[in-house]
């Protein structure tokens, strides 16, 4: 499992990239930004991410995503 | 997932009707139209006019695979939609009347996008229970219904019909097809009101209960990529076959970056799906059969190739078919 500073950068690294809303709060991504962050995901991970595990609350804050990339790592 | 080999089924014609009215993705919502092209891959529809509806595209599109010689050997008439006419009564006995096709038995199938494949099943176990011929047409005039649908719903969807004759012995054979559902799913992708369990009234029009709705846009995207890929993967080992084996995919067109995604995972080349999403959108059950039909009329099937249809729909509804060409 990746320390959890790891997975912090990277979350932040992702989101960044998508130009997702700084901060711990809620994200509100659109469905276009969580289509381009599971391609980075995937990318970066080299998983292939269920649809069990694309849902509301696990893009809605960074804290959420954190969980679910620590799931993977 | 429940599997068919037919040994005499073919579609001895198919025919594809897009009204003449084109509505682009820039002028639907110009403030968005690059993201939501980006998302979907859409970029233009047609769209029904107003005195349109589903029997009047149905109808159009029937005349074509139906000759002088062929119209007596029909014995049944298909109509695969979700948009239908009317509630009640079905739309298939308005298109077998409108054709002359008289007193053979008319019945609408509603199985969302899977439709086309779904009514290609019956019509080749029609024709193997000693039918001559069946008009199986598909339709959906879903534009007009989606004026109250979040912009990620609307822009998906345009308007059209598609058409084949299904007889014994032909120029495309159904092999097999395998057709499947999953009511789990039933709440995923849904018109809420207009049906007995929420009647509508002025608080479902009020609230746009009338339009299609996706509950998670995301999970039913990622939802019909696994349900796609699931269905190829199983259909293709029930025939003992491999993507390798398959020259043509003719997907159901829901929406571009699903099939990319699912060409990806699958690794067959997106070079072998035919793809018409782009400038039509996702026409719901006729969707795959317009595919098929510009695919044909293109020369993009040949004699001894494999074609692998391959659809999937709000339910969840799911159905394949493998045609080859003789």
């Amino acid at each position: 499992m990746n320390e959890p500073s790891t997975t912090h950068r990277l979350v932040d690294e992702l989101l960044l990239a998508i130009d997702a809303p700084p901060g711990e709060g809620p994200l509100e991504l659109s469905s276009l930004a969580v289509v381009q962050l599971v391609d980075l995901i995937e990318a970066s991970l080299g998983v292939i991410v269920s649809s069990h595990d694309i849902t509301r609350e696990n893009f809605a804050t960074r804290a959420s995503l954190r969980a679910l990339l620590e799931r993977w790592s | 997932m429940r599997f068919t080999r037919f040994a005499h089924a073919a579609i001895a014609e198919t025919a594809s009707y897009l009204p003449e009215r084109v509505v682009t993705t820039h002028a639907l919502d110009p403030a968005r139209a690059a993201e939501l092209i980006r998302l979907t891959g859409v970029e233009a529809r047609h769209v029904a006019a107003d005195e349109q509806a589903t029997s009047d595209l149905c109808i159009v599109v029937a005349r074509s695979p139906l000759t002088p010689e062929s119209v007596p050997t029909i014995d049944r008439v298909l109509v695969a939609t979700v948009t239908p006419d009317h509630p009640s009564p079905a739309t298939a006995p308005l298109v077998q009347h409108a054709l002359g096709l008289a007193h053979v038995p008319a019945m609408d199938l509603s199985a969302a996008c899977a439709g086309y494949v779904y009514a290609l099943d019956l019509a080749a176990r029609a024709v193997a229970t000693g039918d001559r011929a069946v008009l199986v047409t598909a339709g959906e005039c879903r534009f007009r219904t989606l004026t109250d649908a979040a912009p990620g719903v609307r822009v998906l969807f345009g308007d059209g019909a598609t058409a084949a004759r299904v007889v014994a012995s032909g120029p495309l054979r159904i092999v097999a097809t395998m057709l499947g559902a999953d009511g789990s799913g039933h709440d995923q992708v849904r018109v809420a009101a207009g049906g007995s369990r929420l009647a509508a009234s002025p608080a479902t029009l009020a609230e746009g209960l009338h339009a299609l709705r996706m509950a998670d846009g995301p999970h039913v995207f990622y939802r019909a990529v696994e349900g796609f890929i699931a269905l190829a993967t199983t259909f293709l080992a029930a025939l003992s076959l491999t993507p390798a084996d398959i020259d043509l995919v003719v997907p159901h067109q829901a929406n571009l970056r699903i099939l990319e995604r699912v060409a990806r995972i699958t690794r067959i080349p997106l070079e072998r799906f035919v793809i018409v999403v782009d400038r039509y959108g996702n026409v719901g059950g006729a969707s795959a059969g317009i595919a098929l039909d510009h695919a044909w009329r293109a020369g993009r099937i040949q004699a001894g190739q494999r074609v692998l249809l391959l659809t999937a729909g709000a339910g969840y509804t799911a159905g394949a078919a493998l045609l080859e060409a003789t």
